[in-house]
């Protein structure tokens, strides 16, 4: 019984990391196509650390490593996406070994953990290491506005004429940041992918892109147009990618429809809120956790809700 | 309106920026245990803020006397702690002799006033310079905290007790200190700066 | 409460391992998430708390058995305040040793600590002095044992030294010096100590008959304890306490064990731990 739960629970892993792994095939292409092999031995690092701290503490609670688990991978490719390039080796490497010992491991695997391990590996490193990790310097020098990325210059309160000539190279991703997460055209890409394969999903991203752009006009960080501050704010470091792969983690998204939405706005809300209040250039993967821990406060007052209106329904009825 | 203001920014610093169970570790213990009964959140909540906003007041109004300008912190504790047991006491006098209060409510409200959540936020306002407004605000603001931090991890215990796949040596204590682990790292993303470091 | 066979051992293990303060019942976590982030800060906080809760439980025990509990309560804070106080007034005014303002605040916040008042309303004010004492010593050094391990760990890896002294480490983690990092060291000594309990006292191959024996006289005390504990957060009082309902004596020597045997499964159930049976995984 034990058996079959596990080899359904590997399944349905590898299914649902498989999705996102083909999904995020897209901005690790992205990122060797512009930083080659300064991305490829940090997301090899984090893949590793992630593969080998997982083999390692199965092995001690007694657990079988299922390689078919593509989660591990799926970790380690994310925070390497999400980090600078030129960032030192140990640190895609703490940050994958804390998501999987820290957060994967002791709440019984990713599809079962109550928070996104990869964002909470992110979030740990930010933590630690915030000068490392949001230095844009490497590689910065064909950029468009050399090693100023967005989310400083926003943080900074810089505005940015947005002209035909420098709004697709925005939306590539052709402005210092990460190294695989600011292409926005890929991004809509994934969505659709992953509108094909789990259509509700991406009510949570919808949300939270909503909800970012409404406080980007309403409270802008910036003196411009409405226009621009939600371009500039949605094109911003890591915003678009944890919309698309981390919200919609499998474990964490509310089951209902429009609890979806509204967890997802609520992420929006937090993260902007994050941006304009908190101390860190890019704090999405924090706003996530947030997220994450408000989500069984939304399924309960969900399911109160639904429980009143019924009653009353029913009253009616009589 | 800029008391207001101010006392609403305050509540909302002490809430969120630098919520003070999940960010600061104050009144931890009991916001677990409090956690268990959701039922008593909203009572939890007016008591932590009444006892944290009488306290911070007049500890305020005491801070303003010359004499405890330049105290040591030896002398500041006993003072603080001292007015927090008499606004305790007096509170559970009355409470008990006047409007005839069970000694189940008598035991709450003791659980809402001696905590270090209570006790830190005078530390805070001095601390910070905290103007009478911001000391309300702040006040306010604590008794916000502990039920948000309550109700977060309440809500987060009975997905762990749901949860079979966890294994055996983390159910239990082991996860839910690793679940409020992450709740505490979420809120760094407002400030990451310890409390009175 | 009968404990009048029970040894300081025995108080030390039960105190200490089986129901630790911090991470058995959760109680206390404040001066150790807050404020032990450093192995100096955690001495100076442990012997803060070692001298508080003994002093507190021995003149609870010896003074306010006739207290009501409402008044009882705002004493500990009183009575902690002003062993706290003057001590950290000579150290602040007649020493040359630098405290840094989080202990400053810290020290004194111990006062207010929740391990006094559970330790001081749950067993102190119904037990004999010598008890007292043996329970807040056990327990203070339960404590005490995880601030340090914990003001160590955070120092090595949130400072880079310990301490004081530098060290040559290659990286260091900047968030285990805050509340979060702590939690989640707390976590893995959670689980930690689980393991090893499960291990010594429920362990299918390596438990010898002597260890259960062990293990059923100190949880003997211990389940009523746990019970008494949660009555204390339940907010139930004595005028409220339903009667307790007349148990049938076990008589024969299976129905002794299998009596043993549902306590001790009732406790570990109540921390969080699965207890089998041998034979029951086949």
């Amino acid at each position: 019984m034990a058996n079959n739960a596990a080899k359904q629970n590997t399944v349905r892993s590898s299914r649902i990391f498989g999705d996102y792994l083909i999904m995020i095939a897209a901005p690790c292409l992205v990122a060797v196509w512009y930083y080659g092999a300064q991305f490829v031995s940090v997301a090899a690092t984090g893949v590793l650390t992630a593969l080998i701290c997982d083999f390692a503490a199965k092995a001690i609670l007694g657990k079988t490593f299922h390689l078919r688990d593509f989660s591990n991978i799926f970790i380690g490719l994310a925070i390497a996406v999400m980090l600078p390039a030129g960032i030192p080796l140990y640190v895609p490497a703490a940050a994958a070994a804390f998501a999987v010992l820290a957060v994967k491991i002791p709440f019984g695997g990713a599809l079962h953990a109550p928070f996104v391990p990869a964002a909470a590996g992110f979030a740990f490193i930010s933590v630690c290491f915030k000068e490392l990790i949001f230095d844009y310097n490497v590689a910065s020098e064909t950029k468009l506005f050399g090693a100023q990325s967005l989310g400083s210059m926003l943080s900074k309160g810089q505005s940015v004429y947005i002209s035909a000539a420098n709004v697709f190279d925005i939306i590539a991703g052709n402005v210092a940041g990460p190294m695989g997460t600011g292409c926005g055209i890929l991004m809509l890409a994934c969505c659709v992918y992953l509108f094909v394969r789990r259509k509700t999903a991406l009510l949570a991203t919808l949300g939270f892109v909503a909800a970012c752009a409404v406080c980007a006009i309403v409270s802008p960080r910036i003196n411009a147009s409405a226009f621009t501050s939600v371009v500039l704010e949605l094109s911003a470091g890591s915003l678009m990618f944890a919309g698309v792969f981390l919200l919609t983690d499998y474990a964490t998204l509310p089951h209902n429809g429009i609890n979806r939405v509204i967890y997802g706005a609520v992420c929006g809300v937090i993260c902007m809120g994050m941006r304009k209040m908190g101390v860190f250039e890019e704090p999405v993967c924090f706003a996530i956790l947030l997220a994450n821990g408000f989500r069984p406060v939304l399924d309960s007052a969900f399911k109160a809700l639904s429980s009143v209106s019924f009653k009353r329904k029913e009253a009616a009825e009589k | 309106m800029k008391i207001i203001s101010d006392l609403l920014m305050t509540a909302l610093y002490t809430v969120f920026i630098q919520n003070l169970v999940l960010s600061s570790g104050l009144g931890m213990s009991e916001a677990i245990r409090v956690s268990t009964k959701p039922g008593t959140f909203g009572k939890f909540a007016v008591m932590i803020s009444g006892f944290s906003v009488v306290t911070s007041v007049l500890c305020s109004l005491i801070d303003k006397i010359s004499f405890m300008s330049d105290v040591t912190y030896a002398v500041r504790a006993a003072v603080y702690g001292g007015i927090l047991a008499a606004v305790f006491i007096i509170t559970a006098v009355v409470a008990r002799f006047v409007f005839k209060a069970s000694p189940k409510f008598l035991g709450t409200l003791g659980i809402a006033a001696l905590n270090t959540l209570v006790l830190a936020v005078p530390y805070i306002n001095h601390s910070a310079a905290y103007s009478f407004a911001d000391s309300i605000g702040s006040g306010i603001g604590a008794g916000i905290a502990f039920v948000l931090a309550a109700a977060l991890i309440s809500r987060g215990s009975a997905i762990l007790a749901e949860n079979e796949s966890i294994p055996e040596v983390f159910k239990g204590t082991p996860a839910m200190f690793l679940y409020v682990a992450m709740l505490s790292l979420a809120f760094t993303g407002f400030s990451d700066v310890n409390l009175f470091a | 409460m009968s404990n009048t066979n029970i040894s300081f051992k025995d108080m030390l293990v039960k105190g200490a391992l089986i129901f630790n303060p911090v991470l058995i019942q959760l109680v206390g976590l404040c001066p150790v998430v807050a404020a032990s982030t450093t192995l100096a800060g955690s001495v100076a906080l442990s012997v803060a708390l070692f001298v508080e809760l003994t002093a507190t439980c021995v003149i609870a025990s010896a003074l306010f058995k006739k207290v009501p509990r409402w008044v009882r309560v705002p004493l500990y804070l009183i009575i902690g305040l002003a062993l706290i106080c003057p001590i950290l007034w000579y150290i602040e005014t007649k020493t040359l040793i630098n405290i840094s303002l989080g202990m400053k605040i810290y020290i004194p916040l111990i006062a207010i600590n929740s391990v006094t008042a559970v330790h001081c309303e749950q067993f102190a004010v119904k037990n004999s002095v010598r008890h007292a004492f043996y329970d807040a010593a056990a327990v203070s050094i339960g404590a005490s044992a995880v601030m340090l391990i914990v003001g160590a760990t955070r120092e090595i890896f949130g400072s880079g030294s310990l301490a004081g002294v530098k060290l040559e480490l290659p990286v260091i983690f900047k968030g285990m010096a805050m509340p979060f990092g702590c939690l989640i060291l707390l976590g893995f000594m959670a689980a930690g100590l689980k393991a090893f309990l499960n291990y010594r006292y429920l362990g299918e191959d390596e438990a010898e008959p002597d260890d259960i024996q062990e293990a059923e006289k100190i949880l003997d005390s211990g389940v009523e304890e746990v019970e008494i504990f949660d009555e204390f957060w339940s907010e139930q009082t004595e005028e409220e306490q339903p009667e307790p309902e007349e148990k049938a004596q076990p008589e024969t020597k299976e129905e002794i064990r299998d009596s043993a045997n549902e306590d001790i499964e009732d406790f570990f159930r109540s921390i969080g731990i699965d207890y089998y049976e041998k034979g029951d995984e086949q």
